[in-house]
């Protein structure tokens, strides 16, 4: 399958800070990435300069076959992007911020009612008069009114309700049968662990790891939880021979045992914790 | 598919001077208001002024752009001198203004919306251009309109047109010239505040052009670095071929100045 985003050896360097360390992954057709990371970790970075906002310090980054900076306004066309931060021009109403965001690109008004109205947003209003989580609407109507073949968000969902949550992944499930490619970062990791196919993790401007949800899903890790008659309470994560878990508990008079397997969520958190994996 | 687009730049500006017409409607009126208040009252000021000024200081004078007192019975004289002064409250404005249309896309973010569509760098850095430019000529020509209808009212023969035209364009040329160069600091940076450091360059220019004045020969290159002296209403009604140098001179360092601010604009990262 064709890689849509192909990331080599990408550093951002800001001075003598080092926000992105030479990261390389890439991104095939149809896939849901999700990018996650602490706050600080690098995340923004990486995608700002995936849409021409900033520039590598090194390496390269392609979109569909382009280089996001020589092709940058080229990709414009075959992507969409949408901004952490829904920061738009206060005095003008969504329906003119359309029709702007429309001129320049191959949309039709009629979309951006239809998606407006499956958005429940009032277009009428000006931005100034939108609450946060409507100003994110404004932003998710335009990104889907650009058509791109690459969806490249960042904290798409933050500040929408529940509710418009699940319409968003709706309406991003529906964009990926049609084979489009979603590269999205998240804080939210029970959204990652539902809607995405493979979930790369950074830590302090490095990837640390590419988690392929189906097989994370195929319970390596256990957690375990304990407590012992003379008080001693502990919890950690095990990774390897059951049996060999079992026989080291047994030694031990247990007032209370748990075992399960990690969930997805639970495994992302353990990078944002930093925490260990006992063997 | 990454060529550059007219009708892009176009766009983007009509979008912008909608989003900013009631700063320029603004300024627009008032620097109208202003122009008639004091051009309206060219023939009481006449005799007031004659009376005040006599005993003030000739540096005074100089500083406010009045070198000898036989403008005070021309219209065209009496507007140059309320020109000059006029001239450093509409550079301030289209420098503030130039830098801030830049500075403020990436201050409040909304940059990230912008270069999302699909244009390129270049073209929202000449739409800012153009837009700046748009302003600049609808506030300079609401004064010049100004001061023409009180020219008429009471300019009487001193009143003469084509003289009047002369030094508004060729004086308003300094105020042109700001645009640029706040252009060029917008375009390069916006991590400090370019409109202020603008403007600072804009009354630097002033003073030292009034300090070549003052030191006659010793400080006569001073005068170069001021457009409000090169360009003075006196220097645009003379014309002669020494101001016609020194314009294409300065223009070709606004265009400079211009053309850099959009070469480091599209190859630095935005501020955000």
């Amino acid at each position: 399958m064709e890689n849509c985003i192909q990331v080599e050896n990408f550093t951002k360097k800001y001075g003598k800070f080092t926000a992105v360390k030479d990261i390389s992954f890439n991104v095939k057709k149809g896939e849901i990435v999700g990018f996650v990371g602490k706050n600080g970790a690098g995340k923004s970075t990486m995608i700002r300069c995936m849409t021409n906002m900033l520039f590598p310090t090194e390496g390269s980054i392609k979109i569909l076959g382009m280089d996001s900076i020589k092709d940058a306004k080229a990709i414009k066309s075959e992507i969409s992007y949408m901004p952490s931060e829904t920061e738009l021009y206060e005095r003008v109403t969504s329906k003119e911020l359309f029709k702007f965001a429309l001129s320049f690109g191959k949309g039709e008004m009629k979309q951006a009612n239809k998606l407006a109205e499956y958005f429940e947003l009032d277009i009428n209003k000006k931005i100034s008069e939108l609450s946060v989580g409507n100003r994110k609407k404004v932003s998710i109507v335009l990104m889907f009114l650009n058509k791109g073949k690459v969806l490249v968000l960042d904290e798409p969902t933050s500040g929408l309700d529940p509710l418009m949550q699940n319409k968003f992944f709706s309406k991003i499930k529906e964009e990926t049968e049609k084979g489009v490619t979603v590269f999205l970062s998240s804080h939210n990791l029970s959204e990652i662990e539902r809607n995405c196919t493979r979930a790369l993790i950074i830590k302090d401007g490095i990837i640390v790891d590419d988690l392929n949800m189906d097989e994370i899903n195929v319970a390596k890790i256990q957690s375990v939880t304990y407590k012992t008659a003379d008080g001693k309470a502990e919890s950690y994560d095990y990774e390897g021979n059951l049996n060999k878990l079992v026989e080291k508990l047994s030694t031990l008079d247990l007032n209370f045992l748990e075992i399960r397997p990690k969930s997805v969520e639970e495994e992302l958190i353990r990078y944002y914790k930093g925490g260990e994996v006992h063997e | 598919m990454n060529k550059f687009s007219a009708k892009n730049v176009i766009k983007l500006s009509r979008f912008d001077l909608k989003n900013n017409r009631r700063l320029i409607v603004g300024w627009m009126v008032s620097v109208f208001a202003i122009t008639f208040l004091y051009m309206i009252l060219f023939s009481s000021m006449k005799e007031m002024a004659l009376a005040e000024w006599d005993s003030m200081p000739v540096e005074i004078l100089e500083f406010m752009g009045i070198k000898s007192f036989s403008i005070m019975n021309d219209y065209n004289g009496y507007f140059g001198m309320m020109y000059n002064l006029l001239l450093i409250a509409i550079s301030i404005f289209t420098v503030t203004f130039s830098a801030g249309i830049i500075f403020k896309e990436e201050k409040s973010k909304t940059i990230e919306f912008l270069y999302s569509l699909h244009l390129s760098r270049m073209e929202i850095y000449f739409s800012k251009v153009l837009t700046a430019v748009v302003a600049f000529l609808m506030v300079l020509l609401s004064l010049i309109a100004s001061a023409a209808i009180c020219g008429f009212l009471n300019g009487g023969d001193t009143f003469i047109l084509s003289d009047f035209f002369q030094i508004s364009f060729v004086s308003g040329f300094i105020a042109f010239f700001f645009t640029g160069v706040a252009l060029f600091l917008g375009g390069i940076t916006t991590r400090i505040s370019v409109g202020m450091v603008s403007a600072m360059v804009v009354v630097a220019s002033y003073l030292l052009g009034y300090l070549g004045e003052l030191l006659k020969y010793k400080g006569n290159f001073l005068l170069y670095l001021s457009p409000f002296q090169l360009f003075s209403p006196t220097n645009a009604l003379d014309m002669s071929s020494e101001t016609v140098i020194h314009l294409v001179i300065y223009t070709a360092v606004m265009i400079a100045l211009v053309a850099f601010g959009a070469i480091v604009y599209k190859r630095r990262d935005f501020n955000i």
